[in-house]
């Protein structure tokens, strides 16, 4: 039988994973792009290292970063009054971490794609920073931007090995889908497997779907 | 009275040019200056230094009593208050024609942006539209409206006719310097074609190449400065095709080679290809012989030698009645002389 619960669970991780990657993705793009320091190539690097590292070794050190013995989940627990691993918050933080490239990596290439031209005549126009980001910037690199969240959120919504490894397999907590999709195998329950597996390619397959459709030509372009 | 505009710049470039430039001008209501040159001197650099969107390696460039960039410091493009228009034009294509007027601080309402569109020849349809469906002429009028209305201290337009084909580019001068004379802004231009800045501009700011970079060559009222170039380099770079230094032989009579001319010597000769006409041999200034014939559509372009290089511009059907090695007299008219 579909576990409704960590199906539930797995759109929540990637609906907030997708909010907050929105959110740190798009002034971390921004410097990135608008930096001439060195450390920007610096910063590229790490922020791709989720491409290419095994997710067990990402989990393996999220574990070591996050876990009751770290500075970060003694302050966690200091706070919350709760650990960090295990738990569905600690699951955002491995998520968001993990996702990061997915998020980042559009949003710059979408705003590599706005002639700098316009950002400079917006600047001579009497326009901050934050004044051509909003009215130029993200309006002409909206697509970009809509393909990053819509990225971050489908590779979140079928996240795996950092899961299980911050995460565990808590129902209700931080079971996700895949994990229950992983559960149904081992115990051989191969409907449930298949009828879950098929739920998440339906639901991927949408999402970007949705993410193509959008894409094609500005409305504002030239008909000429 | 204007504000002087004192730039004092110093750009390189790795493994490219260095800009060098000590100009102070003043900046007087409705006056346009133009920076002239051909092109890789710096005239861009230089104009994007001013407007803030390049820094100096050293130098100044002050405006007034305001220090805009000392080298070390500089103000950001916003606190400058110019308004730049760029050879792309830069319009945002994601706004109709009126919302890119009104999109600068202090530049007013959709009834101003309107109105300052109405006056450079656009209609409220043409207003009511985004970039990508206007034609390049139209494109021009609005990226100059939208850089003249939050009234800028000085503007800043850096080759703003060059996409246009030249029946546009007559008609949308006109059209410019009228503007810039009746809101009486000071402009700084950057332009390479010598009718575009003679038609537009009150002073010249001539540029070189010269052996480390583009630096400054002679600057004063346009027509001062076509009168009488200071180095030959100038007269080039305005488009002079014959530039000779006279000699004064024993009777006194002054020579250009063959040419007999009038001045004295050492003084530099400075004429464009159509100030030389053709006559019969022995009938005119004195006698060259051709070497090189171009056709040019309705006009040729003649290669003459009279002991100086002369190149001269004739009507294709005067043209086509000479041969390579014939001799012809020459009739030289308006010399700028210095």
């Amino acid at each position: 039988m579909i576990d409704w619960v960590a199906i539930g669970l797995s759109v929540k991780l990637a609906g907030i994973t997708s909010a907050l990657l929105l959110a740190l993705g798009l002034p971390l793009a921004w410097w990135i792009c608008f930096s001439a320091r060195r450390a920007r190539r610096v910063v590229e690097a790490l922020i791709a290292l989720p491409l290419v590292l095994p997710p067990t070794v990402l989990g393996f050190y999220l574990l070591l970063a996050l876990g009751p013995r770290s500075p970060v989940g003694k302050l966690y627990a200091a706070i919350v009054g709760d650990g960090l691993v295990f738990s569905f918050e600690g699951l955002i933080v491995a998520s968001v971490l993990y996702s990061l490239p997915f998020a980042v990596q559009p949003f710059v290439a979408a705003f590599e794609g706005v002639n700098r031209g316009l950002i400079e005549a917006s600047w001579c126009l009497g326009r901050s920073n934050l004044e051509t980001f909003w009215r130029v910037v993200l309006p002409l690199s909206a697509r970009g931007v809509l393909a990053g969240v819509v990225l971050t959120f489908a590779h979140t919504l079928g996240e795996f090995g950092v899961v299980l490894m911050i995460g565990g397999n808590l129902s209700g907590e931080t079971r996700t889908v895949s994990v229950a999709i992983y559960d149904a195998v081992q115990a051989l329950d191969y409907t449930t497997a298949g009828q879950t597996s098929a739920l998440l390619v339906a639901l991927s397959f949408v999402t970007l779907l949705g993410l193509y459709t959008t894409r094609g030509g500005a409305p504002w372009a030239s008909r000429s | 009275m204007g504000e002087p505009l004192i730039i004092q710049l110093s750009r390189s470039y790795p493994r490219g040019p260095t800009v060098r430039l000590h100009l102070e001008t003043p900046l007087l209501p409705g006056e346009v200056t133009a920076l002239f040159g051909p092109s890789g001197v710096g005239k861009t650099t230089t104009l994007r230094c001013v407007a803030g969107l390049e820094r100096l390696d050293a130098g100044l460039i002050q405006h007034g009593s305001t220090v805009w960039d000392d080298g070390r410091r500089a103000l950001p493009p916003q606190a400058r208050r110019v308004g730049f228009v760029g050879q792309d034009l830069a319009l945002f294509p994601h706004l109709r024609a009126w919302e890119n007027v009104a999109y600068g601080r202090g530049a007013g309402d959709e009834a101003r942006a309107r109105a300052l569109l109405m006056e450079l020849g656009l209609g409220p349809e043409e207003a009511s539209r985004r970039p990508g469906q206007l034609s390049g002429g139209q494109r021009q009028r609005v990226a100059l409206a939208r850089a003249l209305a939050p009234n800028p201290q000085v503007m800043l337009l850096d080759e703003p006719l060059s996409a246009l084909d030249a029946n546009r580019r007559d008609a949308l001068r006109g059209l410019l310097r009228q503007t810039l004379t009746r809101l009486a802004v000071p402009t700084l231009i950057v332009t390479h074609d010598r009718a575009e800045a003679l038609a537009l501009a009150d002073r010249l700011v001539v540029m070189v190449a010269g052996p480390e970079g583009g630096e400054l060559a002679q600057d004063g009222a346009a027509a001062a400065v076509l009168r009488a170039p200071k180095t030959e380099a100038v007269a080039r770079a305005l488009g002079f095709d014959n530039v000779w230094t006279l000699r004064r032989d024993d009777a006194g009579q002054a020579w250009a080679g063959a040419l007999r001319l009038f001045g004295e010597p050492g003084e530099r000769l400075c004429l464009f290809a159509e100030d030389v006409q053709l006559t019969a041999p022995g009938a005119g200034d004195g006698d060259a012989t051709l070497t090189e014939r171009l056709w040019e559509g309705p006009t040729a372009r003649l290669r003459l030698d009279a002991g100086v290089p002369v190149i001269a511009r004739v009507r294709q059907a005067e043209a086509e009645g000479l041969s390579l090695g014939q001799r012809v007299g020459l009739r030289l008219r308006a010399p700028g002389r210095q």
